[in-house]
């Protein structure tokens, strides 16, 4: 039996990853600066509530003084929460920009590269927006899967869903959008693989690619990713594992988080490679059988 | 099956022997009184004021019953009336003229006529009993005396009774809308004088509201059938407390007995308060099941064909549930907190003097009815897939299981004294449900989030703690927010409150002194003001009185900490001066912040983690306690044990004498994560 295309390339993708160190740390120190932009609020809030204060043993956040935390600094809680959505919204346009950058330098393959990756970044920038904006019409697909989720399921049952229907159909209407957005990535990434590998073209070309690309070859684009979040899954397992043994607080707890970020990135980084190669492997193939090249078969000995 | 309810042998021509026979006679009316067929041995456990033989039948198709009733009401106080007065509360859904649907803001209940219910009596017919009697002589004494009353199962017959139909009026005791038709007064030919009885024989027509709207009504084949029958007032201190029905309160009435007949499909099962006692199977496709409330002071049923039916047991008492076929596989759910929850409170609070509770699941869609107590019958409420560690409907269940004390038992008047319904009813949640699934997250447990019955109480508490008095007529508070703060949240805290004051054995005392003191009776608040004073042994007059009389807040706070090296004897004439001091002095400040005096505890803390308690009576503005230690203070706090929930701020209890970043960093480093975490879902 044939070893799947992904496989291959999530293998030799796995040992060309420590080759990109200064990336890898370029993708921690974003994520770890935006974090701490939006934690910033918050970390006030908590130090004008409990700098004076005596915290008790179920420490800041017991929920006996959470209630009079929210009431009384309700202000820096609102605040806080504000500005949350605005920090995510810009972190996720810088990771769009790094991201340029990322598959320009696992494009060439050759390891680090600084100046071709801010260049690339900076390149690719106003393409991979465009890239979201022809995105639109696909995002509107996730509110249209929740709803005819919930009218197949009245369609089905009539307007009053039994209580089971309801409450399974419920979640079916949220995991289907939550899986459209997982597979919208798979799409993304691909549209902006095209657009690095074949250096100028154009958004909607780039996303029409991207989305032939998972649409023919869905079971490897899926298959990677998967395995890709099954590595993951392990690691944060290991994460908690070891949580356990440090304290609440501290520095070291804080270097743990920061290896497992570390381990998260490089898994990032492992999956754009591992794409960049299934794309290059598979979509290679494709136009042979569009031509018309008749498939090679064996003759029965 | 008889049930004889006999008068008072005899009273006497004159006023004052009068008086006394009376007296007598409603000291000895429960001792006397021979109780049901089901044990006629047994005195009964009330006094049987309003006693009510119903046949109602359902329209299931149009949601409307058809029913008669007669009553047997007996005047139990010393004081005359010419009039008796019924509650009609179905007409709070008659039009958006009613108080009800004024003081819910609501406009309307639908388009279609059968979103509306309404209550209309077709016949009336009023007849005291007994007539006037013969006279006799007695130990030289001339008596009046009485032959003894009808059996209750054998009512006069109807057509006999005066027919007193045009003389029914609707009056307006609390707002004056004359466009209310909730309460109903029908005057009498004669007064009735104390003592006697009257038999009033009525029919009405009731239709339900769809769908079911605060607390009764339908939805589709689902009926919850509260407040549904001319229900007579309290007649007391010689005038009728008969409120009209309010958006936020609808009980008050007098105990007795009901024989409810209810007729309704027969593949329904139904449920009712009371206990089964016979099933008819007619020959029209429907079933009539006949129940009997004794010693109770309201009658609700239920019924509905999607019903799955479970039974427990709890002692002697017959645990019934009625759970909706989709919730069935929550029905172990429902009856261990049953079990759990009732075994508690009457450890509590003493037996459950009933034979049997059904607890109801409503229809989803339905959750109008959900959450309501009626004797011997509870509603509830869940969904399907509830995580079993959100405990809400165990949370409600709870609630409900405790109103068959404070409102079944006590029956106080909710309109106007309301927290000694749902405020005791909320204290006792919170106590229950702490004692059942535990101090932390007896409510929610979820990971990190672990939320107590009490914190959910404090959340809706401190968004305005100082708005209304606690006891006012209930449609009297400024907002629904004040009414649900005053009604449940305050009086949960407060008594939370007492009880860590008292001492939780004290506390216990009392409840169960309160209960088993004015059960089947109707405690007003200085009742138990007062009984409060008897068994804890302390004037507590200064905590009631600003509880219930005033909208005072109580909130203390620590405002300075300072702590100095102790000063050496410095200058002239001091070199041979040796000053007891410690190493320090030291200086705390505790401020009452709110105008609600509560003595509270001061807590230092020193550096080598040892601390020291003083207490204040917190009646002055402020206090300053200076004092010399060995070691540096550290922190000063004001309640440090967490016994004053009723404080309403506790972000200000606690002062340190130099910043502390160590608790915002440890919350702050396990937030990092966090949010590293929720970055990584938008990193693309």
């Amino acid at each position: 039996m044939r070893k799947p295309h992904f496989i291959d390339c999530l293998r030799r993708a796995l040992p060309a990853v420590p080759r990109y160190p200064r990336t890898l740390l370029t993708l921690l120190f974003a994520n770890l600066v935006a974090a701490l932009v939006c934690l910033a609020p918050f970390w006030m809030a908590f130090e004008s509530y409990s700098k004076r204060r005596v915290v008790g043993d179920g420490g800041l956040l017991d929920p006996h003084f959470l209630v009079d935390f929210l009431f009384y600094r309700q202000g820096s809680w609102d605040l806080a929460k504000g500005m949350l959505p605005i920090s995510i919204g810009l972190y996720a346009l810088f990771s769009v920009f790094l991201s340029g950058g990322v598959f320009s330098v696992l494009f060439q393959g050759r390891g680090d590269h600084a100046a071709l990756f801010w260049r690339d970044a900076g390149r690719f920038f106003p393409k991979f927006v465009m890239l979201l904006v022809w995105s639109i019409p696909l995002f509107a697909l996730a509110p249209l899967l929740h709803g005819g989720v919930l009218l197949a399921l009245e369609a089905i049952y009539g307007p009053e869903l039994p209580a089971a229907v309801e409450f399974y159909g419920g979640w079916a209407a949220l995991a289907l959008p939550a899986l459209g957005w997982l597979l919208y990535l798979r799409v993304f990434d691909y549209a902006r693989i095209y657009m690095v590998t074949t250096g100028q073209a154009p958004a909607s070309l780039a996303l029409y690619e991207g989305v032939v690309f998972v649409g023919r070859r869905f079971f490897s684009v899926v298959g990677l990713a998967l395995s890709v979040a099954v590595v993951l899954a392990l690691w944060f397992w290991l994460y908690a594992e070891a949580r356990g043994f440090l304290p609440e607080s501290g520095w070291l707890l804080i270097l743990l988080q920061q290896i497992w970020m570390l381990g998260r990135q490089a898994a990032r980084l492992w999956l754009y490679d591992a794409e960049l190669r299934l794309f290059r492997k598979l979509r290679t193939r494709a136009p042979l059988k569009a031509v018309g090249l008749p498939p090679r078969r064996r003759l029965p000995v | 099956m008889a049930f004889l309810i006999d008068p008072p042998r005899s009273s006497s021509l004159r006023p004052a022997r009068r008086k006394r026979a009376i007296a007598i006679a409603l000291a000895l009316i429960c001792a006397i009184l021979p109780l049901s067929g089901q044990d006629p041995d047994a005195s009964p456990l009330s006094p049987r004021i309003a006693n009510y033989r119903i046949d109602v039948a359902l329209d299931a198709e149009n949601h409307s019953l058809k029913g008669r009733q007669f009553l047997l009401w007996h005047n139990q106080t010393e004081f005359p009336t010419s009039e008796l007065q019924f509650h009609l509360y179905m007409n709070a859904f008659r039009n958006n003229l009613s108080t009800y649907m004024k003081e819910s803001g609501m406009r309307s209940l639908g388009e279609d006529p059968g979103a509306w219910g309404h209550i209309d009596v077709t016949e009336i017919r009023v007849q005291p009993v007994p007539p006037r009697v013969t006279l006799e002589e007695r130990d030289g004494l001339v008596e009046e005396v009485r032959p003894v009353i009808s059996h209750f199962d054998q009512p006069p017959t109807a057509a006999d009774m005066p027919d007193v139909t045009d003389r029914m009026s609707f009056i307006w005791p609390d707002d004056g809308n004359v466009h209310d038709r909730t309460v109903m007064r029908i005057p009498l030919a004669e007064p009735l004088a104390p003592g006697e009885y009257v038999w009033v024989y009525c029919t009405f027509d009731l239709q339900l509201p769809d769908p079911a709207h605060d607390r009764t009504g339908a939805l589709d084949d689902y009926f919850l059938v509260a407040q549904w029958f001319p229900k007579i007032g309290v007649f007391e201190n010689g005038a009728w407390n008969c409120h009209q029905f309010h958006a936020n309160s609808e009980f008050y009435a007098d105990f007795g007995v009901y024989e409810v007949d209810m007729t309704v499909p027969a593949h329904f099962v139904l449920g009712a308060s009371g206990v089964e006692v016979e099933v008819r199977h007619n020959n029209d496709g429907t079933r009539t099941h006949a129940y009997r409330a004794e010693d109770v002071h309201d009658f609700a049923w239920t019924t509905s064909p999607d019903f799955e039916v479970h039974h427990d047991k709890l002692g002697d008492i017959s645990l019934r549930l009625l759970i909706q076929k989709e919730h069935a596989y929550q029905a172990q759910r429902h009856l261990d907190v049953v079990r759990k929850g009732l075994a508690r409170i009457q450890e509590l609070l003493g037996p459950y003097p009933y034979a049997q509770l059904t607890v109801v699941d409503p229809k989803p869609g339905a959750g109008a009815t959900g959450g309501m107590e009626y004797p011997t019958l509870i509603t509830a409420g869940t969904s399907y897939g509830t995580p079993s560690r959100i405990r809400l409907m165990e949370a409600t269940i709870v609630h409900e299981l405790a109103h068959q004390y404070f409102y079944g038992l006590l029956a106080s008047n909710e309109f106007t004294e309301v927290w000694l319904d749902e405020g005791f009813t909320t204290y006792l949640e919170c106590r229950v449900m702490k004692d059942v699934y535990g101090s932390k997250g007896s409510t929610i447990d979820l990971w990190d989030l672990r939320v107590n019955e009490l914190d959910v109480r404090r959340r809706g508490f401190i968004l305005q703690p100082g708005g209304d008095p606690m006891l006012l007529p209930v449609w009297t508070y400024n907002s629904v927010r004040s009414y649900v703060i005053n009604a449940y949240n305050k009086p949960a805290l407060a008594l939370t409150t007492l009880e860590h004051y008292l001492g939780t054995e004290v506390m216990d005392d009392l409840l169960r002194t309160y209960v088993e003191r004015f059960k089947f009776r109707h405690p007003k608040s200085e009742d138990f003001v007062a009984l409060a004073g008897e068994v804890s042994g302390q004037d507590l007059g200064w905590f009631f009185d600003q509880l219930l009389h005033t909208n005072r807040v109580l909130d203390y706070t620590v405002i300075r900490v300072r702590s100095r090296p102790a000063p050496k004897p410095a200058g002239r004439d001091s070199e041979a001066v040796t000053l007891e001091t410690g190493k320090y002095t030291n200086e705390v400040t505790v401020q009452r912040l709110g105008d609600f005096v509560f003595p509270v505890k001061v807590q230092f803390m020193y550096e080598d983690g040892a601390t020291e308690i003083e207490h204040w009576a917190g009646d002055e503005p402020w206090k300053k306690f200076t004092f010399d230690s060995e070691q540096r203070l550290t922190a000063a706090r004001v309640d440090p044990d967490n016994q004053i929930p009723m404080d309403a701020n506790l972000v200000n209890n606690s002062r340190r004498r130099l910043p502390d970043p160590e608790p915002a960093e440890r919350e702050a480093t396990r937030w990092l994560m966090r949010f590293q975490l929720l970055l990584e879902l938008f990193a693309w």
